[in-house]
């Protein structure tokens, strides 16, 4: 694989996982990942980390802190809930 | 929009039905953004009650979960004096592409392709520990792209700050934070006999 196109991939990585380039570059990279083991490997795991990290910093769903919510709402905004 | 309505403004006794449901996003990214619970309760809470006063002026139809975080990060911004619409002057150091990729090859001996055992290696408290570790004008564009799933535009819109901003700095904030999680693992022997 030419390293150019190799260079042009991981420059644009998070453009492109990022779904923010125009078609043409977009479908360019895509082809390139096609051929290349190298840098659908590299494209692989930054995806992955990406859904990774969102998994690990997101909070559980805590119901008290949506009734402390509410009632802050409706202790300051009579009309809320009505 | 509803009938008599005719600017398709938004009203404020569906408010509750529209925007509490995004309640506990908010909690969660004010919890990374703060850093402490008790506080992000109290930012949601603020956030939410200037939601509540301002709704009528919410065009209906367009993002209601991009405007309740725009009023979230004006609120932080507000609350704690912080400057985030000013150049950054934080210096991040300069860190190389695929920076955990190319550490990770170097180290295992886990072909790249199992990911997921791979990653294994970083538990939650130190991907969280590692996100807040960063400055937040780096810390609220990963949060925002990458946990909210929010587009550069929609970035720039929440914080107000140019599209090129957003960019240099999620792009930065990604590759400190793989630099980050890099150090915890050093730092705490996560990287198991199998992967040495």
């Amino acid at each position: 694989m030419s390293r150019r196109r190799c260079e042009d991939a991981v420059t644009n990585l998070y453009l492109y996982l990022d779904d923010e380039m125009t078609w043409p570059h977009r479908s360019v990279i895509s082809w390139h990942l096609r051929r290349c083991e190298g840098c659908m490997s590299r494209f692989r795991f930054e995806e992955y980390l990406r859904v990774f990290i969102r998994e690990r910093v997101q909070e559980e769903p805590r119901q008290e802190v949506l009734e402390r919510l509410r009632a802050f709402l409706e202790e300051h905004e009579p009309g809320f809930g009505q | 929009m509803r009938p008599g309505n005719l600017r398709g403004m938004a009203d404020q006794k569906d408010f509750e039905r529209d925007a509490m449901p995004f309640a506990h996003q908010l909690f969660s990214t004010a919890l990374r953004m703060t850093r402490n619970r008790a506080e992000a309760e109290d930012l949601v809470q603020e956030t939410y009650l200037k939601a509540y006063r301002a709704y009528d002026s919410f065009s209906e139809g367009t993002n209601l979960k991009a405007w309740l975080y725009r009023i979230l990060t004006n609120s932080y911004i507000n609350r704690y004096r912080r400057q985030m619409r000013r150049p950054v002057e934080t210096d991040l150091g300069d860190v190389e592409d695929l920076y955990l990729y190319r550490r990770i090859g170097d180290t295992s001996q886990v072909a790249l392709s199992a990911e997921d055992e791979v990653l294994d290696m970083f538990v939650d408290e130190h991907v969280k520990a590692a996100l807040e570790s960063l400055p937040e004008q780096f810390r609220f564009p990963v949060l925002l792209a990458d946990v909210e799933g929010f587009s550069y535009k929609e970035i720039a819109e929440i914080m107000d700050v140019p599209i090129g901003t957003v960019m240099s700095r999620l792009h930065r904030g990604r590759k400190a934070l793989q630099k980050a999680l890099w150090e915890y693992a050093e730092e705490h022997g996560l990287r198991g006999a199998d992967h040495e």
